[in-house]
C-alpha cells in the first residue's frame, strides 16, 4: 500500500500479525502494537517507542498529531490499481466548499476531453470543471444552487479508451 | 445598568462579549448571516436573529438592519466588536440617534482617529511626537534641503500611496534628489498623483500601543502598554504586556502621551493609541484606534480586569470602577493569534473543515475563540480561528507556559500556524524579548518548518492506517464487527 505523509511517500506492507503485528515501511521491518485509546485518541508502540495522539478523517485524509506536530496522510491508488482501473470510473471531486452555478452535461452522455461538465463557484471565482480524457457520464450528483463540501463528489463519468491511440 | 445588548459582530470577540453580559445578567442578541447559523456565537446568545444578506460579511455590515432589529428586540445598547462597523462614525450616530448606547467612542472621536492626516496633525498639536516629515510642495532644491533635515535614513513616500509602491528607502543626501524624482515619477503612474512626502525612516522599530480608557467628560486613564511587534503580513499575530526590556521612564512617557492625547479628545470608551519606538528610544504616533483590540486579554490579565465590562460602565453613564493610582501591572501575559493558514506557502490563508478540536485548559490557559469542532473555515470571514492567551508571573513562565499550550492545542481538518507560532516561542531573539516589527522576515529561515523525523513520519502513517476498517481486518484478522471496533487485539 502507499500512503503519502505531508507530501513524502511510503509504502507500507504488512508482513505477519502473529505473535506480533509486522509491518513493513520503506526498506524496514517494524513492530507495532497498539493500546486501546477511547475516540479520536490513540496509542501505539512501535519498536519499543510510545507514540501518542490524534487523528481524525476527513475525506480521504487522515490528519494526526503527534509530537506537536500534524501530518496530513492519504492512501495513494498504485499503479497497477491505477491500470487497471484505466477503462472505469472517473471521480470528479470539488477542492474547496463551493456551490454548482450551472451544470453542462447529460447523464449519458458522451464527452471528449476539455469539454464543459459544470461551472461552479468557490472563494467568489466561478470556475468550469471539463472532462480530463473521453468519457460517459454516468452520473451528476449535484444540481445548480447546490453547496458542496469539500472533496464531495460532482461527476461520476467511465472513461473510454481513445481510438486514436 | 443596560437590560439587553445587541453584538454586531461574529466569531470570537462576539463569543467574548456574550461571556460578560452573562456574567451581568444582560441579555445578549446575537446577529447572524445565514452561512453562520451553525457558528458559536448564535447558540451562547440569548437570542439570535438571522440578518439577509447575500455575501456573508455583508450581513455585518448592514447597519439599517442591526439598528432595526435592535429596536424590534428591545435592546438598549449595541456592541459593534472590532472590524466590521466598530469604526464606522456614521454607524455609531446612526445607533444613538435611534435611542440606544453605542458601546464604543463618539462619531466625532471616530472621524477625528480614523483620518490619519488628522490624527497626527491633533496629535503634533498636543505635544505628543510625530514621525518628522516634510512634504515636497514643488520645488525639488527645497523638498531636498528640508527632507534632509529630517536625518537619515528617511523613507520617501507617495501621499496618495499604499502597498509599499512609491516608498524609497534613503540613506545619503547624495541619493536623495534622484530618489524623490524616481519616486514622484513612480507615484505619478501608480496613483496619478506625483505628490510625495519625507519621513524618518526607522529601522527595526517595535509597535508598542497604550490601552486608554475615557469617561467622555474629559477624564482618562491609561492600562499600560501591549508589544505586538510580532507581525506577519502587517497583521499581528503574537501580542504580550507588559513591553519586555522597556525602560520605566520610556514607559511612563508613552503612557502619559496616550493619556494627554485621549483626554484632549475627550475620548469616551476604550480605545488604544499606538506608537512605534525607535531603537534609540525615541518613539512616535503612529494610529489611534477607537475601539476594543484583539488583544485586549493580555492588559485585562495583567491587572485582573475585564475591559468589556469597563465598556458597559461607560456606556452606561456609570464611569469608571477604579482610579489610575489603584491599578498596577502584575506578571505578564502573552497572547497568539491562532489562524487558519499556511506558514510555509507565506502564510496564506487555508480552508477545511476542522475535524477535531481539543483545547488546552489551566488556570493560567485562556482561549477566546469562535469555532467549534465540525465547522466549516472558509474564506468568507477572518483566518483567525482564535486566541490563545497564557499569563505567568515572569514572562519566561508565561513563554513556558505559552509553549506547552501550543504543543496542547490540536486542531485537525484545516492548516493552522499553531506550529509556526511554537516555533517562534522557542526562538532565542524572542525569549530575550528582543522583538521588532521585522522579526518575521528577519529569522524567516530559523522560523520556517524542520523535516519530519523519520520515526513520527512511520508512526502518523501507522496510526492513519489503523484508523480505517479495512486496514485493521487485514492486520488483526479479526472479522466484522469485531474490527470496527477498533483497538481489538489477538
Amino acid at each position: 500500500m502507499s500512503y503519502s505523509v505531508n507530501g513524502a511517500h511510503l509504502t507500507l506492507d504488512i508482513l505477519h500479525r502473529r505473535p506480533q503485528l509486522r509491518i513493513k515501511i520503506g526498506d524496514a521491518v517494524h513492530a507495532v502494537v497498539e493500546v486501546p485509546r477511547l475516540a479520536a485518541e490513540f496509542e501505539l508502540v512501535i519498536d519499543g517507542t510510545v507514540y501518542r495522539g490524534w487523528r481524525c478523517r476527513i475525506g480521504n485524509e487522515v490528519w494526526v498529531r503527534l509530537g506537536g506536530h500534524n501530518f496530513v496522510v492519504r492512501a495513494i491508488e498504485s499503479e497497477s490499481e491505477q491500470a487497471a482501473d484505466a477503462s472505469a470510473r472517473l471521480q470528479v471531486r470539488a477542492q474547496m466548499p463551493g456551490i454548482v452555478v450551472a451544470v453542462h452535461c447529460e447523464e449519458g452522455q458522451s464527452v471528449q476531453a476539455g469539454d464543459r461538465l459544470l461551472t461552479m463557484e468557490s472563494m467568489k471565482l466561478q470556475v468550469t470543471l471539463t472532462a480530463s480524457r473521453a468519457a460517459v457520464v454516468d452520473c451528476i450528483h449535484v444540481a445548480p444552487e447546490v453547496t458542496f463540501a469539500r472533496d464531495a463528489l460532482l461527476v461520476s463519468l467511465t472513461a473510454v479508451q481513445d481510438s486514436e491511440r | 445598568m443596560f437590560k439587553k445588548v445587541l453584538i454586531a459582530n461574529r466569531g470570537e470577540i462576539a463569543c467574548r462579549v456574550l461571556r460578560t453580559l452573562r456574567s451581568h445578567d444582560i441579555a445578549g442578541v446575537a446577529v447572524f448571516h445565514h452561512e453562520d447559523r451553525a457558528a458559536p456565537h448564535v447558540s451562547l446568545a440569548d437570542e439570535a436573529v438571522q440578518i439577509e444578506a447575500d455575501a456573508p460579511a455583508a450581513a455585518y455590515l448592514d447597519q439599517r438592519q442591526i439598528i432595526d432589529i435592535a429596536l424590534r428586540v428591545g435592546a438598549d445598547a449595541v456592541h459593534p466588536g472590532y472590524g466590521f462597523l466598530s469604526e464606522n462614525a456614521s454607524f455609531a450616530q446612526r445607533v444613538e440617534e435611534a435611542g440606544l448606547a453605542f458601546i464604543g467612542p463618539d462619531a466625532e472621536s471616530m472621524r477625528l482617529m480614523g483620518d490619519k492626516i488628522r490624527a497626527r496633525t491633533f496629535a503634533k498639536e498636543q505635544g505628543v511626537p510625530v514621525a518628522p516629515s516634510v512634504q515636497h510642495a514643488g520645488d525639488l532644491a527645497d523638498f531636498v534641503k528640508c527632507a534632509a533635515g529630517i536625518g537619515f535614513p528617511l523613507l520617501i513616500k507617495a501621499a496618495a500611496g499604499g502597498g509599499g509602491k512609491g516608498m524609497r528607502i534613503v540613506r545619503t543626501k547624495a541619493e536623495l534628489a534622484q530618489s524623490a524624482v524616481a519616486a514622484a515619477g513612480e507615484a505619478q503612474r501608480y496613483f496619478g498623483d506625483a505628490r510625495i512626502y519625507a519621513e524618518r525612516y526607522i529601522e527595526q522599530p517595535r509597535h508598542i500601543e497604550v490601552q486608554v480608557l475615557g469617561d467622555g467628560r474629559g477624564k482618562v486613564v491609561h492600562l499600560f502598554e501591549r508589544e505586538c511587534s510580532i507581525q506577519r503580513r502587517y497583521q499581528k499575530i503574537i501580542e504580550e504586556a507588559p513591553a519586555p526590556n522597556l525602560p520605566t521612564t520610556t514607559r511612563d512617557a508613552l503612557c502619559a502621551a496616550a493619556v494627554k492625547l485621549a483626554a484632549a479628545a475627550r475620548y469616551r470608551n476604550a480605545g488604544t493609541v499606538e506608537f512605534v519606538l525607535a531603537p534609540d528610544g525615541e518613539f512616535y504616533f503612529l494610529e489611534m484606534n477607537t475601539r476594543l483590540q484583539v488583544e485586549h486579554p493580555v492588559t485585562e490579565w495583567v491587572l485582573g480586569l475585564d475591559l468589556v465590562s469597563e465598556q458597559l460602565r461607560i456606556a452606561a453613564g456609570l464611569g469608571l470602577s477604579f482610579t489610575q493610582q489603584e491599578l498596577s501591572v502584575r506578571g505578564h501575559a502573552i497572547e497568539c493569534r491562532l489562524c487558519a493558514e499556511e506558514p510555509e506557502h507565506d502564510f496564506r490563508p487555508a480552508v477545511g473543515r476542522i475535524g477535531l478540536l481539543r483545547i488546552p485548559k489551566g488556570a493560567d490557559i485562556r482561549f477566546d475563540g469562535g469555532i467549534r469542532e465540525g465547522q466549516e473555515v472558509t474564506p468568507a470571514f477572518d483566518s483567525m480561528l482564535g486566541k490563545l492567551i497564557v499569563r505567568g508571573s515572569t514572562r519566561a513562565a508565561a513563554v513556558a507556559t505559552m509553549k506547552v499550550a501550543l504543543n496542547d492545542i490540536v486542531v485537525l481538518g484545516v492548516a493552522t500556524n499553531a506550529e509556526y507560532l511554537a516555533r517562534v516561542m522557542n526562538h532565542s531573539e524572542f525569549m530575550a524579548g528582543r522583538l521588532h516589527t521585522g522579526f518575521v522576515v528577519e529569522h524567516a529561515d530559523a522560523l520556517s518548518a524542520p523535516p519530519a523525523a523519520a520515526e513520527e513520519q512511520i508512526a502518523a502513517v501507522v496510526a492513519a492506517a489503523l484508523e480505517d476498517v479495512d486496514f485493521r481486518r487485514t492486520a488483526f484478522g479479526v472479522p466484522e464487527p469485531y474490527a470496527s471496533m477498533g483497538g481489538w487485539r489477538n
